[in-house]
């Protein structure tokens, strides 16, 4: 059996639930792929605001908030499978017990290496995120991240600047953060409308200026740099930019 | 002279300061101002040479009354000097935090006039930014040995961590490099960082809002290879300072040739493979529960630079292999290849069922170079060897593949 839903969070957990009495006969959870499948029987799931609440409350009640939030980086994990493997890992802790985290199996394995994955690239994003500041004093930043790490991105900024007006979009998505006094939203765009503040590419310079001298040139070691900040981050970053 | 000229002078002259840590500090955003501490620290960029940065790392001026042999901003050097206006950097932390671009701010400088007319100009960039700019970001800055002892105290009311660097591992060596600098000022101040941190920590269990005191505790720096120093004596007086003052760490910063002093000609390169072994075994002594005397031995001060110190403390330790299912924690720790992580994780798994190596491959725990040391429900995969000297040999870091020319090849 396939369980499609609709790529939200809500959906996500609706199907947990929808599926989890016969778990064992599912094939994948996910969202419509436009593939035929002539084999699979197909199970719409239609995204229920009461049975994701139910089982968001049964996850923090019964594994704690801990895991809950790893579920959900999990949900943003761009990986193959991911909504199945939670679902098998949430129903296996349940009959084993929370020390299923810490054995070796192959699903609990894959569980904790997306949410790997999803936490190291956020964090990751935290730093290399650059803020170009637009007319009108607010600041833009882009990004274009493997895994969705838009909501745990936008958090970390919603917390470290209350009272700046700021956008922090995902370009390969096209969804972006919207934060405006004190209170934010997500919304999807087509197309991003901006032209840079006065000021703006001074401070551009300055940072340049600075990101040159801090090397010390009898250290040079460009391998290291690279393996520390892959080149995937650097097309959105002012000081690699022309 | 340009803003932008300021800042390419004094980053050149600030570059030479390891630290740049941003952890230890969670300072909180109340919904006002501008900023907030992250517990893990963020590195905002990495620059060609590899080294993050996540503070904006500068001086406040390079003119300096000192004359340090070693140091690039010494007083006969021959280089441009400039200094910034309390404004200009406070300007610069703000704008350049804004966009992302750093963590916080990392301030030092060249003493000018006196020890606490200088303090008195960090403590006002300080001041300026946590009181008028409303700004709680990180804020790192270095205290002038020699300063009186309340500066010390006010400035670490202010910023998120502190550190007065040592210099040199003895006060013979720093009379000799730094004549101006001297153990009698440096020991006291950190002495005294030291105890407002324990004294403030004891007052908040009573009173909750006792003011913060460098919530990321103090750091300090030592030179290597600069004295003609051996390593042993760098990590005991590092274990020292662990011990005496607390600290959350020691940095360790190869010295680059900068000085064309007669005192210096010795050094032709900066020691980087030195500084890298003995920063492993500066970790060994902060994660691994090693002390100095246990990594180097009087007889033999110097590292050995094929080996790294773990690998060299399990050799020359070496009794039987250990069973992973059995061993303590402490045992654990102590094999080569296997960290604190890998011992946390194998300690959780075990619970579960005895660990085969299949297992620790699962768990992504390398076994390259703890496998002559370990069996794993009872197998032994290592090298059979029959002295210290043979497992000596099989596990020593090959030196990176030299590419020969053309002229080298004999035929």
């Amino acid at each position: 059996m396939n369980y499609i839903y609709d790529g939200s969070w809500e959906g996500f957990l609706t199907a947990i639930f929808d599926a989890y009495p016969h778990l064992d006969s599912v094939e994948a959870i996910q969202v419509p792929d436009n593939q035929l499948s002539i084999i699979a029987q197909e199970i719409q799931v239609q995204s229920d605001e009461d049975k994701a609440r139910r089982v968001a409350k049964w996850i923090c009640q019964t594994f704690g908030k801990d895991v809950y939030q790893d579920v959900q980086c999990v949900f943003y994990s761009c990986r193959k499978k991911k909504e199945l493997v939670a679902a098998r890992v949430l129903k296996k802790m349940y009959q084993q017990g929370k020390s299923y985290l810490y054995s070796t199996d192959a699903d609990v394995l894959f569980f904790h290496e997306a949410v790997k994955n999803v936490k190291n690239e956020a964090h990751t994003y935290l730093g290399v995120l650059r803020f170009e500041e637009m007319d009108g004093g607010v600041l833009l930043g882009k990004m274009s991240p493997k895994n969705h790490v838009l909501p745990l991105v936008a958090q970390h900024f919603r917390r470290r600047m209350p009272q700046e007006q700021f956008i922090v979009a995902d370009v390969q998505r096209k969804i972006a953060y919207v934060h405006q006094k004190g209170k934010g939203n997500v919304f999807m765009y087509e197309e991003l409308f901006s032209r840079q503040a006065q000021g703006e590419e001074e401070y551009q310079q300055l940072w340049k200026t600075f990101y040159h001298h801090v090397s010390i040139p009898q250290r040079f070691n460009p391998k290291l740099q690279q393996s520390n900040l892959p080149k995937k981050y650097w097309k959105h970053m002012t000081e690699f930019s022309r | 002279m340009e803003l932008i000229d300021k800042i390419a002078i004094l980053t050149d002259a600030a570059k030479y300061d390891v630290s740049c840590s941003s952890s230890g500090s969670d300072r909180k955003n109340h919904k006002k101002g501008l900023g907030n501490g992250h517990m893990a620290g963020i590195c905002h960029s990495w620059s060609e040479d590899g080294r993050c940065i996540s503070l904006l790392k500068i001086l406040f001026t390079n003119y300096c009354i000192y004359n340090c042999k070693y140091c690039v901003n010494a007083r006969e050097n021959d280089v441009v000097r400039a200094c910034f206006t309390v404004e200009e950097i406070v300007e610069l932390t703000m704008n350049f935090y804004r966009r992302n671009y750093i963590e916080g701010l990392f301030l030092s400088s060249g003493i000018i006039q006196n020890a606490d007319y200088t303090m008195e100009k960090l403590i006002a960039v300080a001041k300026t930014l946590r009181l008028e700019r409303g700004f709680h970001g990180y804020i790192h800055m270095k205290a002038i040995p020699g300063a009186d002892e309340r500066l010390i105290e006010e400035l670490g009311h202010w910023v998120d961590r502190m550190s007065i660097n040592i210099e040199l591992p003895t006060g013979k060596t720093l009379a000799l490099l730094a004549p101006d600098k001297n153990y009698t000022h440096i020991l006291p101040a950190m002495e005294k960082v030291a105890q407002t941190i324990s004294c403030r920590g004891e007052e908040r269990k009573k009173f909750k809002a006792t003011p913060s005191f460098v919530p990321a505790g103090q750091t300090t720096q030592m030179i290597i290879g600069a004295a003609r120093e051996d390593d042993l004596m760098i990590l005991s007086r590092a274990q020292k300072l662990y011990d005496d003052y607390v600290m959350k760490r020691v940095y360790y910063s190869a010295y680059v040739p900068v000085s064309n002093s007669d005192l210096l000609q010795h050094v032709k390169a900066a020691p980087l493979l030195r500084e890298h072994r003995i920063y492993q075994a500066d970790f060994l002594m902060r994660f691994y529960g090693f002390r100095a005397e246990d990594i180097l031995e009087q007889s033999n001060p110097y590292f050995d630079e094929e080996v790294d110190p773990k690998m060299n403390w399990a050799i020359e330790h070496y009794q039987k292999p250990l069973e992973i299912n059995c061993a303590t924690k402490e045992e654990l720790l102590r094999i080569p290849g296997i960290g604190p992580r890998g011992v946390q994780k194998i300690i959780q798994a075990r619970r579960f069922h005895p660990l085969c190596y299949d297992d620790l491959k699962k768990l992504h725990i390398s076994t390259k170079r703890a496998m002559h040391f370990i069996t794993v429900r009872g197998e032994y995969r290592g090298l059979s060897f029959d002295s210290k000297e043979a497992l000596r040999d099989a596990v020593k870091e090959k030196p990176a593949a030299k590419q020969m020319s053309m002229w080298e090849m004999k035929v």
